[in-house]
């Protein structure tokens, strides 16, 4: 028995195509719009043009299908609800009856059209999310997020420590991971047994691996705030980082391309309709 | 900034961290048909968090682990969802620091207890948020369906985290005074 089978923290597959090397804050700010414009929409035309945009995202990305279909899987419970439910449930003129025992079931035409538009909504939203944490690290959306965050500070939201605490987490899910790991096994070799009998006693046959781990965090943390004060750390006010992001000619470009892309679907939904 | 802030800061970073291992952990832990696992362990350091270093901290550090775990784990339905399902749901759980006061041991239950009612609700109104944008009008049982499955893997949390965390405090306690 391993205690980290399996073991996948995140999404991101790293490449070095142009939409990984677009600004996070760009990306983020994109899908934002899109989203937006996904739940106006009623016609198939402008989903459509909105999947053709996210299939050429996928192909310039370099990303395989795979891991697309792998996000989309948390959601296909919720496609199955929800295309059922509008089928049977939406009032309208009925395509298909039946009577069981006293209770007459029907599928309206009505439902099957609405109930294909929120399937479809909810796929391409997943998808679209599911393509910004496949191309952008976590580190990076830490980074936009501060970004983004920064002009909330006016009312209370601490955007930079936000941020630091979340990339200070990220630095350490590795070394916990093997932290973990080591416990566990050093546990079980005195004999330490996890995961029988019922939830009261599987909880408690946590507690030999979790209170040596939470030593060592307040151990980590310990270390890390000396380390943090001994290099002058004072918040986020006059910091600088290695890396900083810039918005470049690509995001330009890709801001174009996703603008018109809504623009033609947005006209399509007001003068398009025959 | 001062030493404490500096300390909380890193300290938040490294509970965060190790929510997300615990999070993770696979171990004899159930899975819901929508993904969520039956028994968020993540929540013992938050809540841990929450009743040692109070509710503002606890609740900071909820709502980066919240914007963290969407990073990880995304699942975007609606704008409002995503804000219920991630920042406010980690977020309120952290409040549980208002309640807990330290050295009164029945103040770590009821910490525990509201934190994870608060997560209950947050994601109780996610869910009917969801029913309410992608069901046809006029369903009836999507507030009974939205609690039923949130308390499915609320309370079994619920349980192991009144097991485990006033006992892991006081441990952390009798570690002597610099853990405090």
């Amino acid at each position: 028995m391993n205690l980290l089978k399996d073991i996948t923290i995140g999404q991101y597959v790293p490449g070095n195509s142009i939409i990984h090397r677009m600004d996070p804050r760009v990306k983020i700010a994109l899908v934002f719009i899109l989203m937006i414009q996904l739940f106006i929409t009623e016609s198939w035309v402008s989903l459509g043009s909105y999947f053709a945009l996210l299939l050429l995202v996928t192909l310039l990305s370099g990303i395989s299908p795979g891991y697309i279909l792998k996000g989309l899987r948390p959601i296909i419970f919720l496609v199955l609800i929800t295309l059922i439910f509008n089928f049977f449930f939406s009032k309208g003129d009925a395509i298909w009856q039946q009577r069981i025992f006293s209770i007459t079931i029907s599928i309206t035409q009505q439902g099957v059209q609405s109930g294909l538009r929120m399937a479809a909504r909810l796929i391409l939203l997943v998808y679209s999310t599911s393509l910004l944490t496949l191309t952008t690290s976590p580190i990076q959306l830490t980074d936009a997020i501060e970004n983004i965050l920064t002009p909330f500070k006016v009312i209370g939201i601490p955007a930079h420590e936000l941020a630091m605490m979340m990339s200070i987490a990220l630095r350490f899910i590795p070394v916990l991971i093997e932290e973990t790991d080591k416990i566990f096994k050093a546990q079980k070799s005195r004999g330490a047994r996890f995961g029988r009998g019922n939830i009261i006693q599987k909880a408690k046959s946590l507690l030999p691996i979790l209170v040596p781990l939470f030593v060592h965090a307040f151990k980590h943390a310990e270390d890390l705030a000396v380390a943090m004060e001994s290099r002058c750390y004072r918040g986020g006010e006059r910091r600088t980082r290695l890396k900083q992001l810039r918005v470049t000619g690509l995001d330009c470009w890709a801001t174009l391309l996703c603008g018109l892309v809504l623009v033609g679907a947005a006209w399509w939904d007001f003068y398009g309709k025959l | 900034m001062d030493k404490d802030k500096r300390r909380l800061i890193a300290e938040a970073g490294v509970f965060l961290a190790l929510s997300i291992v615990l999070e993770y952990v696979t171990l004899f832990i159930p899975r819901l048909p929508q993904g969520g696992k039956i028994i968020s362990l993540g929540m013992i350091p938050l809540l841990i968090f929450a009743i040692l270093r109070g509710g503002i901290p606890g609740m900071m550090m909820g709502f980066a682990m919240g914007l963290l775990f969407y990073f990880l784990d995304p699942f975007f339905l609606h704008p409002l969802q995503y804000f219920l399902d991630y920042p406010l749901a980690f977020g309120l759980v952290g409040a549980a620091g208002f309640v807990a006061q330290k050295n009164k041991e029945w103040t770590y239950y009821l910490a525990i207890l509201t934190g994870l009612f608060l997560r209950f609700l947050a994601h109780f109104a996610s869910g009917v948020v969801f029913f309410k944008i992608y069901l046809p009008e006029g369903f009836k049982n999507i507030y009974l369906y939205s609690a039923a499955y949130n308390a499915a893997f609320i309370i079994p949390t619920a349980i192991v985290c009144i097991l485990l965390v006033p006992y892991m405090v006081k441990r952390i306690f009798s570690l002597g005074n610099e853990y405090r």
